[in-house]
Protein backbone atom coordinates (compact mmCIF):
# COMPACT_ATOMS: atom_id res chain seq x y z
CA UNK A 1 0.00 0.00 0.00
CA UNK A 2 1.53 3.47 -0.99
CA UNK A 3 0.67 6.74 -0.22
CA UNK A 4 0.01 7.95 -3.85
CA UNK A 5 0.81 6.83 -7.20
CA UNK A 6 1.60 10.04 -8.46
CA UNK A 7 0.71 13.56 -6.61
CA UNK A 8 -0.55 15.38 -8.98
CA UNK A 9 -3.82 18.05 -9.22
CA UNK A 10 -6.62 15.10 -8.15
CA UNK A 11 -4.98 14.83 -4.56
CA UNK A 12 -4.73 18.10 -4.19
CA UNK A 13 -8.41 18.51 -5.25
CA UNK A 14 -9.41 15.51 -2.94
CA UNK A 15 -7.55 17.43 -0.21
CA UNK A 16 -9.10 20.35 -0.98
CA UNK A 17 -12.48 18.93 -0.83
CA UNK A 18 -11.76 17.08 2.35
CA UNK A 19 -10.77 20.40 4.30
CA UNK A 20 -13.90 21.81 2.80
CA UNK A 21 -16.65 18.89 4.22
CA UNK A 22 -14.90 18.92 7.44
CA UNK A 23 -14.80 22.54 8.41
CA UNK A 24 -18.64 22.43 6.81
CA UNK A 25 -18.75 19.83 9.77
CA UNK A 26 -17.42 20.42 12.71
CA UNK A 27 -19.34 24.33 11.99
CA UNK A 28 -22.69 21.93 12.08
CA UNK A 29 -21.19 19.76 15.06
CA UNK A 30 -21.25 22.92 16.90
CA UNK A 31 -25.10 23.01 17.10
CA UNK A 32 -24.95 20.12 19.43
CA UNK A 33 -28.27 18.74 17.96
CA UNK A 34 -27.52 14.86 18.10
CA UNK A 35 -26.25 12.72 21.51
CA UNK A 36 -22.11 12.03 20.58
CA UNK A 37 -22.72 8.36 20.65
CA UNK A 38 -25.34 9.05 17.30
CA UNK A 39 -23.19 11.53 16.30
CA UNK A 40 -20.03 8.81 16.00
CA UNK A 41 -22.35 6.70 14.55
CA UNK A 42 -23.62 8.51 11.63
CA UNK A 43 -20.19 9.21 11.03
CA UNK A 44 -19.37 5.63 10.62
CA UNK A 45 -22.56 5.54 8.84
CA UNK A 46 -21.41 7.38 5.94
CA UNK A 47 -18.14 6.01 5.96
CA UNK A 48 -19.08 1.94 5.85
CA UNK A 49 -21.73 2.58 3.25
CA UNK A 50 -19.07 4.26 1.20
CA UNK A 51 -16.55 1.85 1.84
CA UNK A 52 -19.04 -1.16 1.17
CA UNK A 53 -20.50 0.21 -1.84
CA UNK A 54 -16.95 1.49 -3.20
CA UNK A 55 -15.33 -1.77 -3.00
CA UNK A 56 -17.90 -3.67 -4.44
CA UNK A 57 -18.77 -1.79 -7.66
CA UNK A 58 -15.54 0.18 -7.44
CA UNK A 59 -12.80 -2.60 -7.29
CA UNK A 60 -13.27 -6.58 -7.64
CA UNK A 61 -14.91 -8.48 -10.36
CA UNK A 62 -16.83 -5.10 -11.51
CA UNK A 63 -14.73 -2.53 -10.92
CA UNK A 64 -16.53 0.40 -12.39
CA UNK A 65 -14.30 3.24 -12.01
CA UNK A 66 -10.37 3.86 -10.60
CA UNK A 67 -9.68 5.68 -7.50
CA UNK A 68 -7.23 8.64 -7.99
CA UNK A 69 -4.56 7.49 -9.82
CA UNK A 70 -4.52 3.64 -9.92
CA UNK A 71 -6.86 0.35 -9.34
CA UNK A 72 -4.58 -0.87 -6.57
CA UNK A 73 -4.95 0.72 -2.73
CA UNK A 74 -3.54 3.88 -2.08
CA UNK A 75 -3.27 6.03 1.07
CA UNK A 76 -4.97 8.83 -0.58
CA UNK A 77 -8.15 6.22 -1.21
CA UNK A 78 -8.65 6.38 2.60
CA UNK A 79 -8.75 9.85 2.28
CA UNK A 80 -11.45 9.73 -0.30
CA UNK A 81 -13.36 7.21 1.78
CA UNK A 82 -13.15 9.92 4.72
CA UNK A 83 -14.88 12.05 2.52
CA UNK A 84 -18.12 10.29 3.10
CA UNK A 85 -18.40 10.51 6.69
CA UNK A 86 -20.00 14.03 7.29
CA UNK A 87 -22.73 13.46 4.76
CA UNK A 88 -23.94 10.56 7.24
CA UNK A 89 -24.01 13.21 9.61
CA UNK A 90 -25.24 15.92 7.16
CA UNK A 91 -28.21 13.51 6.59
CA UNK A 92 -28.97 12.92 9.96
CA UNK A 93 -29.23 16.92 10.67
CA UNK A 94 -30.48 18.29 7.75
CA UNK A 95 -33.63 15.53 8.08
CA UNK A 96 -33.86 17.04 11.51
CA UNK A 97 -33.89 20.50 10.58
CA UNK A 98 -35.64 20.33 7.55
CA UNK A 99 -38.75 18.73 9.71
CA UNK A 100 -39.15 16.02 7.22
CA UNK A 101 -42.05 13.61 7.78
CA UNK A 102 -43.86 11.05 5.15
CA UNK A 103 -44.88 14.29 3.00
CA UNK A 104 -41.43 15.43 2.23
CA UNK A 105 -39.82 11.71 2.50
CA UNK A 106 -39.48 11.06 -1.26
CA UNK A 107 -38.32 14.80 -2.20
CA UNK A 108 -35.27 14.49 0.25
CA UNK A 109 -33.59 11.22 -0.52
CA UNK A 110 -34.42 12.61 -4.44
CA UNK A 111 -32.75 15.67 -3.37
CA UNK A 112 -30.02 13.56 -1.35
CA UNK A 113 -29.65 10.91 -4.68
CA UNK A 114 -29.30 14.29 -6.93
CA UNK A 115 -26.39 15.85 -4.76
CA UNK A 116 -24.48 12.03 -4.65
CA UNK A 117 -24.67 11.54 -8.49
CA UNK A 118 -23.39 15.32 -8.71
CA UNK A 119 -20.49 14.90 -6.59
CA UNK A 120 -19.42 11.49 -8.46
CA UNK A 121 -19.58 13.60 -11.75
CA UNK A 122 -17.65 16.27 -9.88
CA UNK A 123 -15.26 13.74 -8.64
CA UNK A 124 -14.77 12.32 -12.68
CA UNK A 125 -14.21 16.14 -13.61
CA UNK A 126 -11.44 16.72 -10.85
CA UNK A 127 -9.78 13.04 -11.64
CA UNK A 128 -10.26 11.34 -8.51
CA UNK A 129 -12.71 9.01 -10.36
CA UNK A 130 -12.32 7.27 -13.62
CA UNK A 131 -14.98 5.38 -14.91
CA UNK A 132 -14.38 2.34 -16.69
CA UNK A 133 -15.74 -0.73 -18.39
CA UNK A 134 -18.63 0.86 -20.09
CA UNK A 135 -19.95 2.93 -16.55
CA UNK A 136 -21.75 5.66 -16.69
CA UNK A 137 -22.67 8.14 -14.25
CA UNK A 138 -26.68 7.81 -14.68
CA UNK A 139 -25.98 4.11 -12.72
CA UNK A 140 -25.09 5.98 -9.54
CA UNK A 141 -28.78 7.27 -9.17
CA UNK A 142 -30.45 4.21 -8.20
CA UNK A 143 -27.16 3.34 -6.12
CA UNK A 144 -28.04 6.89 -4.01
CA UNK A 145 -31.24 6.14 -4.27
CA UNK A 146 -30.88 2.82 -2.44
CA UNK A 147 -28.22 4.07 -0.08
CA UNK A 148 -30.50 7.29 1.03
CA UNK A 149 -33.90 5.33 1.14
CA UNK A 150 -32.10 2.98 3.83
CA UNK A 151 -30.51 5.90 5.58
CA UNK A 152 -34.08 7.66 5.78
CA UNK A 153 -35.01 3.74 7.57
CA UNK A 154 -32.34 3.64 9.58
CA UNK A 155 -32.67 7.81 11.09
CA UNK A 156 -35.80 6.71 11.87
CA UNK A 157 -35.70 3.29 13.67
CA UNK A 158 -33.00 4.87 16.16
CA UNK A 159 -35.20 7.81 16.92
CA UNK A 160 -37.89 5.35 17.21
CA UNK A 161 -35.57 2.85 19.58
CA UNK A 162 -33.88 5.88 21.60
CA UNK A 163 -33.50 10.00 22.52
CA UNK A 164 -31.08 10.58 19.79
CA UNK A 165 -31.11 14.48 20.69
CA UNK A 166 -28.83 16.48 23.20
CA UNK A 167 -30.75 19.73 21.93
CA UNK A 168 -33.23 19.62 19.32
CA UNK A 169 -33.10 23.13 18.46
CA UNK A 170 -29.53 23.52 18.58
CA UNK A 171 -27.58 25.60 20.95
CA UNK B 1 -23.08 -24.31 -5.13
CA UNK B 2 -21.23 -21.93 -3.46
CA UNK B 3 -23.50 -19.05 -4.02
CA UNK B 4 -26.52 -21.26 -2.92
CA UNK B 5 -24.49 -21.91 0.73
CA UNK B 6 -23.22 -18.68 1.77
CA UNK B 7 -26.71 -17.44 1.07
CA UNK B 8 -28.00 -19.97 3.05
CA UNK B 9 -25.53 -19.00 6.21
CA UNK B 10 -26.27 -15.12 5.77
CA UNK B 11 -29.85 -16.01 5.86
CA UNK B 12 -29.61 -18.53 8.74
CA UNK B 13 -27.38 -15.73 10.68
CA UNK B 14 -30.16 -12.98 9.93
CA UNK B 15 -32.96 -15.03 11.38
CA UNK B 16 -31.09 -15.83 14.19
CA UNK B 17 -29.75 -12.58 14.90
CA UNK B 18 -33.55 -10.93 14.30
CA UNK B 19 -35.01 -13.98 16.75
CA UNK B 20 -31.95 -13.75 19.45
CA UNK B 21 -32.52 -12.05 22.58
CA UNK B 22 -30.32 -9.15 22.62
CA UNK B 23 -28.18 -7.76 25.35
CA UNK B 24 -26.97 -5.03 23.33
CA UNK B 25 -28.95 -1.84 21.82
CA UNK B 26 -30.39 -1.35 18.44
CA UNK B 27 -27.50 1.57 17.89
CA UNK B 28 -24.99 -0.18 19.40
CA UNK B 29 -25.68 -3.56 17.31
CA UNK B 30 -25.66 -1.07 14.58
CA UNK B 31 -22.41 0.74 15.67
CA UNK B 32 -20.37 -2.90 15.87
CA UNK B 33 -21.94 -4.53 12.89
CA UNK B 34 -20.81 -0.90 10.39
CA UNK B 35 -17.26 -1.24 12.46
CA UNK B 36 -16.86 -4.73 11.53
CA UNK B 37 -18.04 -4.67 8.33
CA UNK B 38 -15.05 -1.78 7.82
CA UNK B 39 -12.50 -4.29 9.16
CA UNK B 40 -13.60 -7.39 7.09
CA UNK B 41 -14.07 -5.12 3.90
CA UNK B 42 -10.67 -3.56 3.96
CA UNK B 43 -9.13 -6.62 5.47
CA UNK B 44 -10.21 -8.87 2.50
CA UNK B 45 -9.47 -6.60 -0.30
CA UNK B 46 -6.27 -6.21 1.15
CA UNK B 47 -5.04 -10.14 1.51
CA UNK B 48 -6.93 -10.75 -1.97
CA UNK B 49 -6.42 -8.12 -4.47
CA UNK B 50 -3.45 -6.24 -3.30
CA UNK B 51 -1.03 -8.69 -1.66
CA UNK B 52 -2.70 -12.15 -3.13
CA UNK B 53 -1.84 -13.75 -0.68
CA UNK B 54 -4.97 -15.74 -1.49
CA UNK B 55 -7.35 -15.94 -4.85
CA UNK B 56 -10.51 -15.28 -5.55
CA UNK B 57 -13.09 -16.71 -8.08
CA UNK B 58 -14.19 -14.45 -10.90
CA UNK B 59 -17.08 -16.64 -11.87
CA UNK B 60 -19.68 -14.05 -10.79
CA UNK B 61 -21.71 -16.55 -8.71
CA UNK B 62 -18.87 -17.31 -6.58
CA UNK B 63 -17.43 -13.64 -5.70
CA UNK B 64 -21.50 -12.94 -5.32
CA UNK B 65 -21.11 -15.61 -2.06
CA UNK B 66 -17.72 -14.48 -1.11
CA UNK B 67 -18.85 -10.72 -1.30
CA UNK B 68 -22.32 -11.74 0.88
CA UNK B 69 -19.81 -13.51 3.44
CA UNK B 70 -17.75 -10.43 3.75
CA UNK B 71 -20.29 -8.23 4.27
CA UNK B 72 -23.00 -9.94 6.06
CA UNK B 73 -22.42 -13.48 7.09
CA UNK B 74 -18.71 -12.26 9.14
CA UNK B 75 -19.98 -9.03 10.43
CA UNK B 76 -23.16 -10.69 11.82
CA UNK B 77 -21.99 -13.70 13.33
CA UNK B 78 -19.60 -11.46 15.35
CA UNK B 79 -22.08 -9.38 16.46
CA UNK B 80 -23.88 -12.38 17.59
CA UNK B 81 -21.07 -13.39 19.38
CA UNK B 82 -20.88 -10.32 21.13
CA UNK B 83 -24.65 -10.13 22.24
CA UNK B 84 -23.62 -13.75 23.46
CA UNK B 85 -20.63 -12.94 25.70
CA UNK B 86 -22.63 -9.79 27.07
CA UNK B 87 -25.34 -11.99 28.33
CA UNK B 88 -22.91 -14.80 29.67
CA UNK B 89 -22.81 -14.74 33.51
CA UNK B 90 -19.27 -16.07 33.59
CA UNK B 91 -16.01 -15.82 32.09
CA UNK B 92 -15.77 -19.37 31.22
CA UNK B 93 -18.82 -19.32 28.81
CA UNK B 94 -18.01 -15.92 27.19
CA UNK B 95 -14.47 -17.44 26.01
CA UNK B 96 -16.46 -21.00 25.03
CA UNK B 97 -18.90 -18.46 22.57
CA UNK B 98 -15.79 -16.61 21.33
CA UNK B 99 -13.65 -19.79 20.75
CA UNK B 100 -17.03 -21.33 18.86
CA UNK B 101 -17.64 -18.36 16.93
CA UNK B 102 -14.10 -18.43 15.81
CA UNK B 103 -14.38 -21.79 14.75
CA UNK B 104 -17.60 -21.44 12.87
CA UNK B 105 -15.73 -18.43 10.57
CA UNK B 106 -12.62 -20.86 10.61
CA UNK B 107 -14.84 -23.50 8.68
CA UNK B 108 -17.00 -21.21 6.69
CA UNK B 109 -13.29 -19.90 5.35
CA UNK B 110 -12.63 -23.46 4.72
CA UNK B 111 -15.90 -24.22 2.82
CA UNK B 112 -15.11 -21.39 0.75
CA UNK B 113 -11.61 -23.01 -0.68
CA UNK B 114 -13.37 -26.50 -1.13
CA UNK B 115 -16.02 -24.78 -3.35
CA UNK B 116 -13.19 -23.26 -4.88
CA UNK B 117 -14.06 -19.71 -4.49
CA UNK B 118 -10.94 -18.72 -2.53
CA UNK B 119 -8.28 -20.33 -2.88
CA UNK B 120 -4.46 -20.52 -1.21
CA UNK B 121 -1.40 -18.86 -2.91
CA UNK B 122 0.48 -18.07 0.37
CA UNK B 123 -1.04 -17.87 3.70
CA UNK B 124 -1.75 -20.03 6.90
CA UNK B 125 -4.64 -20.79 8.30
CA UNK B 126 -2.91 -19.42 11.75
CA UNK B 127 -3.52 -16.09 10.15
CA UNK B 128 -6.89 -16.14 9.92
CA UNK B 129 -7.53 -17.43 13.19
CA UNK B 130 -5.79 -14.17 14.90
CA UNK B 131 -7.84 -12.69 12.06
CA UNK B 132 -11.00 -13.76 13.30
CA UNK B 133 -10.10 -13.54 17.03
CA UNK B 134 -8.98 -9.86 16.63
CA UNK B 135 -12.20 -9.09 15.18
CA UNK B 136 -13.68 -10.02 18.37
CA UNK B 137 -11.58 -7.86 20.52
CA UNK B 138 -12.21 -4.84 18.11
CA UNK B 139 -16.25 -6.13 18.16
CA UNK B 140 -15.70 -6.16 22.15
CA UNK B 141 -13.92 -2.51 22.28
CA UNK B 142 -15.93 -0.81 19.44
CA UNK B 143 -19.03 -1.47 22.25
CA UNK B 144 -16.94 -0.08 25.23
CA UNK B 145 -16.24 3.23 23.23
CA UNK B 146 -19.82 3.31 22.34
CA UNK B 147 -21.29 2.65 25.72
CA UNK B 148 -18.55 4.94 27.45
CA UNK B 149 -19.58 7.84 25.19
CA UNK B 150 -23.40 7.35 26.25
CA UNK B 151 -22.18 6.86 30.11
CA UNK B 152 -20.53 10.71 29.41
CA UNK B 153 -23.33 11.74 27.84
CA UNK B 154 -25.64 10.58 31.51
CA UNK B 155 -22.85 12.20 33.67
CA UNK B 156 -22.53 15.69 31.91
CA UNK B 157 -26.47 15.81 32.19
Amino acid sequence: MRMWKQFDTNEVYLLILLTLVYIVLFLVLRKKIFKPHITLLSLVWGFSVGIAIEFTIGGGLLDFYMLNDSNSYEVMDVLYFLLFSPFGYFFFYFYHRLKINKEKVIFYVLAWATVGVSAHWLFTQLGIITLQKGYHIALSFPIFLVIQTLSVIFYEQIKYRENIFESPIGD
Amino acid sequence: MGFVFFFFVSWLVIVLFTVMKKSLSFVENIFVFLIILIVSVNWSWIIFEEFKFLELSRKPLDYTAFLINRSMGIPLIIVITLNAVKSANVNAKAYIYVGLSTVILLVLKMIGNFLNITKINNWNTLYDVLYFLSLHLIAYFSLQMVRKLKKEEVTMS
